[in-house]
């Protein structure tokens, strides 16, 4: 069930990087950048946040910060997982400073991202995909990072390494961790 | 025991209608903005009161620059009687430099009178060759 309709190919993403760095192509480069990767981006940080107004702040947040250092961007990796790794981050500071900022001990976020999914009016689901939801916020934020790009986004273990800058090893035994804690939650 | 793999896989998230053909624009017009005006404003907003404080410090911390009088006064008189035995400054010269009022001179001369016997002086005086012949009219 991966969210993306057309992969960018190796080849599309030197072309785009190339127009980005000239100075006179520069804002249209990326305007096709954000075409390309704004709905990865979207989905991935959406499944973190849940609400669709802090993905559509953190996801803009993201391009700003890649237009800002893609001179610094090394083509010996791929560009989306650059991109990915940034969301990531992006996602994770925003969720940290949630938790500290109203001074709630996790699972009280938890909690607050949880009645979210029952009352907000841009969520359809059925109860047991409604489950499947609660059981991963219960999941500490970078566990539940790793099972969604491995089950929603069906991202290779290796993509992932490279995001998350983690060993395959460590994220193939957290992933399997994920799994088993969500299944002995859908079972109660 | 529930498993995942029964559970069909499935987006339950919506987005607003037409939000992934807005969004470009949208980021494009904020990157647009000029940055000049954000990038230095998270640094005044600390530098500023930085130096309102150094600023405050400096003139708090600097003490009042003393008198000629204060500053006189703070030196010790024996570290003054030292400076004038190992300088070579005359009498003559220390008294042109020196504007007495009308008030100092009258102090000086009952100072310097107060403490003479006058008939003694006088005696001296009429004693030299200029004042040998008597003071008829005295």
């Amino acid at each position: 069930m991966s969210n993306f309709r057309h992969q960018q190919s190796p080849l599309e993403d030197k072309d785009l990087l190339l127009k980005i760095r000239d100075p006179e192509t520069r804002n249209y480069g990326f305007n096709l950048l954000v075409r390309a990767y704004q709905q990865r981006v979207y989905w991935h940080v959406r499944k973190m946040v849940i609400d669709h107004d802090d993905a559509d702040d953190l996801t803009q947040e993201v391009f700003i910060k890649v237009l800002k250092a893609i001179g610094n961007f090394r083509e010996d990796s791929q560009l989306f997982t650059w991109i990915y790794r940034i969301a990531t981050n992006e996602c994770l500071t925003f969720l940290s400073k949630k938790k500290r900022r109203f001074f709630l001990p996790l699972e009280d976020v938890g909690k607050e991202l949880s009645n979210k999914l029952d009352t907000a009016s841009d969520i359809s689901a059925d109860d047991i995909q409604k489950k499947l939801q609660k059981a991963l916020l219960n999941l500490p934020d970078k566990q539940r990072l790793v099972f969604n790009m491995k089950y929603f986004d069906e991202l290779s273990y290796e993509d992932m390494s490279q995001i998350t800058k983690t060993s395959v090893g460590a994220l193939k035994a957290s992933y399997h961790h994920a799994v088993k804690k969500v299944e002995e939650f859908l079972t109660q | 025991m529930k498993k995942l793999e029964d559970i069909p896989k499935k987006n339950i998230f919506e987005v607003p209608e037409g939000y992934f053909e807005k969004l470009p624009g949208i980021i494009q017009a904020r990157v647009a903005q000029p940055e000049r005006a954000t990038r230095w404003m998270p640094v005044l907003k600390y530098a500023l009161p930085v130096a309102a404080l150094l600023v405050i410090g400096f003139f708090w911390f600097t003490p009042e620059p003393k008198s000629f009088e204060d500053q006189l006064s703070s030196i010790q008189t024996d570290q003054l009687v030292a400076y004038l035995a190992n300088t070579e400054l005359r009498t003559e010269v220390l008294m042109e430099n020196i504007v007495l009022s009308e008030e100092d001179l009258m102090d000086l001369e009952e100072t310097v009178y107060g403490s003479l016997d006058i008939d003694y002086e006088l005696d001296l005086l009429l004693d030299t060759e200029e004042y040998s012949e008597p003071l008829e009219n005295f």
